[in-house]
């Protein structure tokens, strides 16, 4: 089912009587790469956690094309959305193709009764994030560079139709974070709705197709790139000093200092 | 298709031959545990007596033998996968009924129930009071301790809890009637398959075999938490469900087989420890292996029990405190880091 879309439709969250989230009502269409930026503790890891419905947002709803998500079942849910959080666990030393399979689970795959098209799945997944030579290893032998791009795969062997990505590139060095980019996007343009929390701007303005700006639990800016992400908007979110400059390929973002 | 057949392969690492093994050890010592006891008996006599006939061998093998090996298998594969898939829930190795107070706990329940009047010896009421009270130290452990304790927090709680059993159990030892209650009930404490019926095995059996099936039929749900919480939930597992469903049927398990058998304890951390070395570390596969070592480890502890000469026969769960214990220290010591890093 590509070209699904979300809408987080005035989500609000309180947790110990903290306003997280206020009010956002984002509209995330289909086939695109959306950046979800914002200063730490803005509330975008909640949101994402509502929107995969791990996390019962108090007030609003989330819906997949203007169906509530929270009325369809589990299994048919898990299916459409997959999710990645950003505490990334094994709590046992598995080999990486038997974690990598669990993406397959709400296709009713199991290591017992997997056919080919989801050992196809998890093959495909572990050589677009380029861990297939790991395939055999146990994931607690990996470095934290390894075990984030096995993690993803483990998303991306689930081929729903919403990727959501909490901090995918956090561990992982410039190439493979750019290759990690370049998968997302990929997604993106296969029909794929991708949101993708990113703490690199530089990253989330080379590609993603939009992007979602939080602070204090609200959404200051949402839209293109260009219009974002602006200098003034960066100085007064992320007390940063930002040069934007304008390439073939869209903007670049050079940060030349922090605003004190 | 050739290839994806062959990593299939490759992603089983199940030799089935281990498994063969356990089953074969398991046929070893049930015969083992039906031939051993006071009164010799040659193969064809037991065999007979388990068939038929109204003779001392039939006596001996239907009415002794039999009822305490079947408990035995019974109680240690509840207790194994009991342990199982506590450790598969709280992703954790060292979980185990016994760590968390639940034996105790059953123990409380049986005494109270036995020496206030309110039931006999071979009451149903007496699993239902251990299953209530195994049951109530679970939700005591994990409103203490929360979803995501740490190993210390977890170990400190079921401690605590454990104790507290224990000293509401010796206070209503002390508040009894009956003389030979403390006696009694300290040798009961202890676990032993001693001058059991087939009554015994009648009512427990129910609820551990119950209990098996519900725990054997999670498997998928513990793998999933493999990843934790939020990645099981987003893969379509009900956690909460999850957690309920386990803890009743460990409770229900636990409490039957303590309410027959008295408290045998590290069965539970002893045979999911035996299941990883034969099956890998994967929380479903290891349920059914867990479960076959826990019955296997517990007949073997009972025959053993039999065999050493001794005024009074030894306890049951004397022997596999013996071997748990020391297996226990040797996992804390190998986790040595979870108690620094899981402080949370």
């Amino acid at each position: 089912m590509k070209g699904a879309t979300l809408h987080a439709d005035h989500v609000s969250l309180d947790l110990g009587g903290r306003e997280v989230l206020s009010a956002v009502d984002i509209a995330f269409g289909s086939a695109s790469l959306y950046a979800m930026v914002g200063p730490n503790g803005a509330g975008k890891s909640s949101l994402m956690r509502i929107l995969a419905q791990v996390l019962a947002p108090s007030q609003g709803s989330v819906l997949l094309d203007s169906q509530r998500i929270a009325d369809l079942p589990s299994r048919q849910r898990a299916r459409i959305v997959a999710y990645l959080p950003q505490d990334r666990q094994a709590a046992w030393p598995m080999p990486v193709r038997e974690l990598v399979m669990l993406g397959r689970m709400p296709h009713g795959a199991t290591l017992e009764q997997a056919v080919s098209a989801d050992w196809q799945a998890v093959d495909t997944a572990l050589e677009r994030t380029k861990v297939s030579d790991l395939a055999d290893r146990c994931i607690t032998h990996l470095s934290g560079g390894e075990r984030a791009r096995v993690f993803l795969a483990r998303a991306l062997a689930t081929q729903a139709s919403i990727l959501l990505v909490d901090e995918p590139i956090a561990a992982l060095d410039p190439h493979h974070q750019w290759l990690i980019m370049e998968t997302l996007q990929q997604e993106a343009r296969s029909g794929c709705l991708v949101i993708a929390v990113l703490h690199d701007l530089s990253l989330a303005a080379r590609f993603a197709d939009r992007i979602v700006m939080l602070d204090q639990g609200r959404v200051v800016a949402q839209g293109d790139t260009a219009v974002v992400l602006t200098a003034p908007r960066l100085a007064d979110v992320f007390n940063i000093a930002v040069r934007v400059e304008q390439d073939a390929d869209g903007i670049r973002l050079v940060q030349t200092g922090r605003v004190p | 298709m050739v290839t994806n057949q062959s990593r299939t392969n490759q992603a089983l690492p199940s030799p089935p031959w281990r498994l063969l093994g356990l089953y074969a050890a398991l046929v070893v010592m049930v015969c083992a545990s039906l031939m051993t006891g006071a009164v010799p008996l040659s193969v064809v006599q037991s065999l007979k007596g388990l068939v038929g006939g109204d003779d001392l061998a039939a006596t001996i093998m239907r009415e002794i033998r039999l009822p305490r090996t079947l408990l035995a298998l019974f109680v240690g594969g509840i207790l194994g996968v009991s342990g199982a898939a506590l450790q598969g829930l709280m992703r954790n190795p060292l979980a185990d009924p016994t760590v968390f107070g639940a034996p105790q706990a059953a123990a409380f329940g049986a005494v109270l129930v036995l020496y206030s009047g309110m039931a006999g010896a071979l009451s149903v009421a007496l699993p239902m009071a251990a299953i209530a009270a195994a049951l109530l130290s679970f939700v005591v452990l994990m409103r203490i301790i929360g979803r995501q304790a740490s190993v210390g927090a977890m170990i400190l709680a079921g401690l605590a809890i454990g104790t507290l059993a224990g000293a509401a159990t010796s206070i209503v030892i002390a508040l009894s009637a009956n003389p030979f209650a403390v006696t009694e009930i300290v040798f009961w404490m202890m676990g032993s398959f001693e001058d059991r019926s087939l009554l015994h095995v009648g009512l427990s059996l129910p609820f551990i075999c119950l209990a098996m099936l519900v725990l054997l039929a999670q498997g998928n749900g513990y793998r999933a938490l493999v990843l934790g919480e939020d990645s099981a939930t987003s893969l379509g597992i009900d956690v909460s469900r999850l957690r309920w469903i386990t803890l009743v049927a460990v409770a229900m398990g636990v409490g039957a087989a303590v309410a027959v058998s008295g408290a045998i304890g590290f069965v539970g951390l002893i045979a999911p420890y035996c299941a990883r070395l034969l099956v890998g570390v994967d929380p479903k596969r290891i349920l059914w292996p867990a479960l076959l070592s826990g019955s296997l480890l517990l007949v073997m502890a009972d025959v053993v029990v039999r065999l050493v000469p001794a005024q009074a026969e030894l306890r049951v769960g004397a022997v596999t405190a013996l071997l748990g214990v020391p297996l226990f220290m040797a996992a804390i010591r190998q986790h040595r880091s979870l108690f620094v890093e899981g402080a949370s």
